[in-house]
């Protein structure tokens, strides 16, 4: 009985091989869009949950208030803020400070020179509260003699060509302390807010009696990143209290800011750290999480339901069969049986084919998100249940309706043919097309906006030219000391058209310095917030930066050093229109977190105003900017920037690095083109983009099925009438448009629904940017009449068949 | 009228080949009624159907008031269908979501004439045909042989030169049956032509002429006294 089932389950499939087919695909990109999707939240949601502890990890946060009643929130601490947790305070099991400085060349004793890693350092008690798994090494002791060093099995296949690295030594900056490694991390889950790939002993720095003394009354800074694991019964908020209390007791009377601290859940530290400055890891955007989940079961809902209208539609047309079937003796149960043995059928083969699909795009998926995500039985469990639940209800739904409704029919109402069809299940379609029309109008106007903000991004003129343009880090002193030498050389060669020397470049990804500017005669403490930029007299010509007013800085001129220039808006602020040597003053500099006094007050003179150029993300709106002179005592040169002729760059690359290592063997070449930098600012958004387009190319694709599946079921329930207006006298394009109207309208009504919901959440999505595009009524418009066209062109297909179709066959049926 | 000469058509599947019209030939003057009869599968629903224009014969020729409209494509079928023929079938093909006068009406909105006439059109044929009282009716709310009367009334309401019937009685008792022939009746005085399939005797005894089929091909005529 089973096998003919399934033989006649087959043969209908294979006779409606449209159906079937549209079937199929609606199906299966629904379960592959869910799937990706899914794999991508989960993947998401679960940061830091691998380890033992998570529910008992905090990271210290630290509320400042500064003496100008300027308000941060800090991702660190001072040093002594963990000490006296874990000792005072017996809730606090254990108290990790993490610090980073900065980047550092890693090499081996035999081969000094390898990479650039950032500078880890923890306090001992790390493997024990995080739960990173040594594949070697002892994790009570590996992070407590100073100079040891934890590294993951990558870096030491990269460094020694084998995972055995345990007792072997490291060597940094080319210097001659051996770093001995303790430990050999097994990779770590790419969903970990903590990334590292080496780990040195906090010891390492504190063993140094000049720096244990700095470190003994650090009660200010903010150069540790905190983690506390509490008891079980610990109350995070009463440890914060405690902080409180302990740090206002022992800070200096004469510290200029207030501070309070919050415990924050490690589990939280991904999502919900966009306002606290200095955390460490990529974070998310819970918004987007929800977007993307809405998209997900929506896609899925949708191919579900779809699936389920097209296949009960598909149920009138055998009305026949059940019959006959039924005057053959079949029973109710049986018949159930069967209907409900070809729908599983189906939706089993949508899942093989959304599993092997899915198989073959992970990889670009992967690479497009920049996770690891895969789909196995090592998937979380909640993906798989949601499989398997959507699986069983599109199955049992679309197959129970015909096994409860047709086969309880008597025979004789079957052999008519026509089938009656509750005025409620006609109502429900056309709900349910509104809104799938509506999301996907919603879809289009997203994918429409980001692209549209996207490309005036792109060709928005930022003040200065970013393209071939080569930025060359500088890493070692040495390098710094002989950045004329350098420049000199590089200015020689054939492809280079000009250079420059600067602190930071325009669209650089470190954060960029902010001064303290007054005017002598101002009363304010210490004046405006503008930020600062040291560059050298080539960084003009260079960038293209069109000097307005006044004078560049002169090659080699020591009285440069304190002149400036001022970008237009900080003329404005400052009240210069016309640049002849203004002083001003720069008392202090604020290098992110805590504003630190000059030694001495920077005092300069303005010698020429330079036109507004962008030299932060379009997201924000532009901002004053001093320029300095490259020998100043805010912030020293860090990179070197080359204009290049187009074509030719791998040789013009070998030449600069040539350059470079005459002056530093040791130093490692690193580059960047800007443009390319550039870009980075706005990956998430091209992956958003690509996201919407692909959801509303789902949404479209599986709303058109939907409809397509409502407009064939209304053709066949009209067929009839269709029949007699055609021997009326009823011409094709009236019948076509008789047919078709009604579904117009409602894909009107959902484009009304849309276009508010639409305009509100992109307006939203806008406001991120100081530099947007207008909202107009044309981007509506279009996508209002895409859907309308897609609509018209997947509903007309049905009906123009009905059209033609000869009248005879629908009236003789009778 | 209509003159058919050697009118041919076969329908084929696969691989079964069955001849609906066999060199068929006859004519039909102009205000005759004349009765076509036969068992079934004898072509006579075939031949409706061509003579209706609503589906082409394979060969041989057809002449509709002279014209020539065996190769007529389907938009100039439809013109002269909707001009010159109206219908009249077994099973009335009402449509169930228009009331009376809406079915009625639909041949005039085909034809394209103005509202205010339109009404005034239904309204006679409605009074004529005796349902005016039924026109905000649904199809479904009416008897057997008040239905085959909207279809009679939307069949004549573009006054066609030909009326087809396909067994206009078949699913009405004999009361309603013999109005409806009545009717027919009234309308070929009148001037109408009436081509009519029919398997009973006792309606074919209101035409004018018996013409009697079997495998696609006429057997015999009989001329009515």
């Amino acid at each position: 009985m089973f096998r003919h089932h399934i033989k006649i389950a087959w043969r209908n499939m294979m006779r409606n091989k449209t159906f079937s087919f549209i079937n199929l695909i609606g199906l299966t990109s629904g379960l592959c869009c869910f799937l990706l999707i899914a794999l991508y939240i989960v993947d998401e949601t679960t940061f830091d949950r691998f380890h033992a502890h998570a529910d008992n990890l905090y990271r210290v946060v630290e509320e400042r208030s500064s003496a100008d009643g300027k308000e941060s929130k800090l991702g660190s601490t001072a040093y002594n803020v963990s000490v006296k947790a874990k000792s005072d305070f017996p809730e606090v099991e254990q108290a990790v400070r993490l610090v980073v400085l900065g980047r550092v060349n890693v090499g081996t004793t035999e081969n000094t020179s390898v990479f650039y890693e950032e500078f880890w350092l923890s306090s001992p008690d790390f493997l024990q509260s995080f739960s990173f798994k040594l594949l070697q090494g002892n994790p009570e002791t590996a992070l407590t003699a100073p100079n040891s060093v934890i590294i993951t099995e990558e870096t030491a296949l990269k460094l020694f060509k084998t995972t055995a690295a345990l007792g072997k030594t490291i060597r940094v900056n080319d210097g001659s302390t051996p770093y001995m490694v303790t430990g050999v991390l097994e990779n770590f889950p790419v969903n970990s807010q903590l990334s590292f790939n080496l780990l040195f002993s906090e010891s390492t720095i504190t063993s140094n009696p000049d720096f244990q003394e700095n470190i003994n009354s650090d009660w200010d800074s903010n150069d540790f990143y905190t983690y506390l694991l509490l008891n079980e019964e610990a109350d995070p908020q009463v440890i914060a209290a405690k902080l409180n209390t302990l740090v206002a007791a022992n800070r200096s009377p004469e510290s200029q800011h207030k501070s309070s601290f919050v415990l924050q859940p490690l589990k939280e530290v991904h999502f919900n750290s966009a306002d606290i400055e200095g955390t460490l890891g990529k974070l998310g955007n819970i918004n987007y999480i929800y977007v993307f989940s809405a998209i997900a079961l929506f896609v899925l809902l949708i191919a579900c339901i779809n699936y389920m209208n097209l296949t009960t539609a598909m149920f009138t047309r055998r009305a026949k069969e059940i019959g006959v079937r039924k005057i053959a003796g079949a029973s109710r149960g049986g018949l159930a049986i069967q209907f409900l043995a070809e729908s599983f059928l189906m939706t089993l083969l949508a899942f093989t084919l959304a599993y092997v699909l899915i198989k073959l795009l992970l990889p670009s998926f992967n690479a497009f998100t920049q996770k690891e995500l895969s789909l196995g039985l090592g998937t979380d469990y909640r993906i798989w249940l949601g499989v398997l639940l959507s699986l069983v209800l599109v199955g049992a739904l679309s197959g129970l309706y015909p096994a409860l409704f047709q086969s309880r029919l008597k025979p004789i109402e079957l052999f008519k043919s026509k089938l009656p069809v509750g005025k409620e299940s006609i109502s429900l379609r056309r709900f349910l097309v509104v809104f799938q029309f509506s999301v996907s109008i919603i879809m289009m106007l997203a994918t429409l906006v980001v692209y549209l903000q996207l490309q005036y991004i792109n060709s928005k003129d930022m003040g200065f030219n970013k393209s071939q343009l080569l930025v060359i880090d500088i890493n070692s002193g040495k390098v710094r000391q002989g950045a004329a030498t350098i420049r000199n050389e590089f200015s020689r060669l054939p492809q280079v058209t000009s250079v420059s020397v600067s602190s930071r470049v325009p669209g650089e990804w470190k954060s960029l310095p902010k001064v303290k500017v007054k005017q002598p005669n101002s009363s304010a403490q210490l004046g405006n917030d503008m930020y600062f930029l040291a560059v050298d007299e080539q960084f003009l010509p260079t960038f293209e930066i069109e000097l307005l007013q006044g004078r560049n800085f002169t090659a080699g001129s020591v009285a440069d050093s304190s002149s400036v220039l001022v970008n237009e808006t900080a003329a404005r602020a400052l009240g210069i229109t016309e640049a002849s040597g203004q002083l001003i003053q720069i008392p202090a500099a604020d290098f992110g977190g805590s504003v630190e006094s000059l030694e001495v007050p920077y005092q300069v003179r303005v010698v020429g105003i330079v036109r507004d150029f962008n030299f932060q993300s379009l997201r924000e709106p532009m901002a004053p900017m001093v320029l300095g002179y490259q020998n100043n005592p805010v912030h020293s040169i860090d990179y070197f920037t080359v204009r290049v002729a187009p074509g030719n760059v791998a040789a013009t690359l070998e030449q600069l690095e040539a350059v470079m290592q005459q002056v530093d063997q040791s130093h490692l070449f690193e580059y960047h083109f800007l443009d390319n930098q550039w870009e980075l600012f706005y990956q998430q958004d091209r992956i958003r983009q690509t996201v919407f387009l692909i959801g509303a190319a789902l949404a479209i694709l599986i709303g058109c099925l939907g409809l397509f599946g409502l407009a064939t079921f209304a053709a066949e329930q009209r067929r009839k009438e269709v029949g007699i207006r055609k021997v009326l006298g009823a011409s094709v394009s009236s019948i076509v448009l008789m047919l078709s109207k009604d579904f117009l309208k409602l894909v009107m009504l959902a484009a009304l629904i849309a276009f508010p919901l639409g305009w509100y959440a992109m307006n939203h999505w806008l406001q991120d940017f100081a530099y947007r595009i207008q909202l107009s009524w044309w981007i509506f418009g279009l996508a209002g009449a895409g859907a309308m066209l897609i609509a018209l062109l997947t509903v007309s297909f049905k009906a123009i068949k009905a059209a033609v179709a000869n009248p005879v066959k629908s009236l003789r049926s009778e | 009228m209509i003159k058919i000469s050697n009118l041919e058509k076969i329908y084929r599947t696969e691989d079964v080949e069955t001849v609906a019209l066999n060199k068929l030939t006859f004519e039909v003057k102009e205000g005759e009624f004349v009765a076509v009869m036969g068992p079934s599968g004898c072509g006579k629903s075939t031949l409706l159907n061509i003579l209706g224009l609503l589906d082409d014969p394979d060969s041989g020729s057809f002449l509709f008031d002279g014209i020539e409209v065996a190769g007529f494509n389907e938009r100039k079928r439809a013109e002269l269908r909707k001009r010159n023929i109206g219908f009249v079938f077994q099973s009335f093909n009402l449509i169930d979501e228009l009331t009376v006068f809406e079915n009625v009406e639909l041949p005039l909105i085909y034809l394209g004439v103005k509202e205010e006439d339109r009404k005034k059109r239904v309204e006679e044929v409605l009074d004529k045909m005796q349902i005016m009282h039924r026109r905000n009716h649904y199809p479904q709310q009416l008897s057997g042989g008040q239905q085959q009367r909207v279809a009679v009334a939307r069949a004549v309401v573009n006054k066609p030169k030909l009326i087809l019937a396909d067994e206009p009685t078949g699913n009405l008792d004999s009361s309603n049956g013999n109005e409806v022939m009545e009717l027919l009746t009234d309308l070929n005085e009148q001037g109408t032509t009436i081509i009519m399939v029919t398997h009973s005797e006792h309606d074919a005894r209101y035409s004018h002429r018996i013409i009697r089929m079997l495998d696609g091909q006429t057997v015999m005529e009989n001329i009515m006294a």
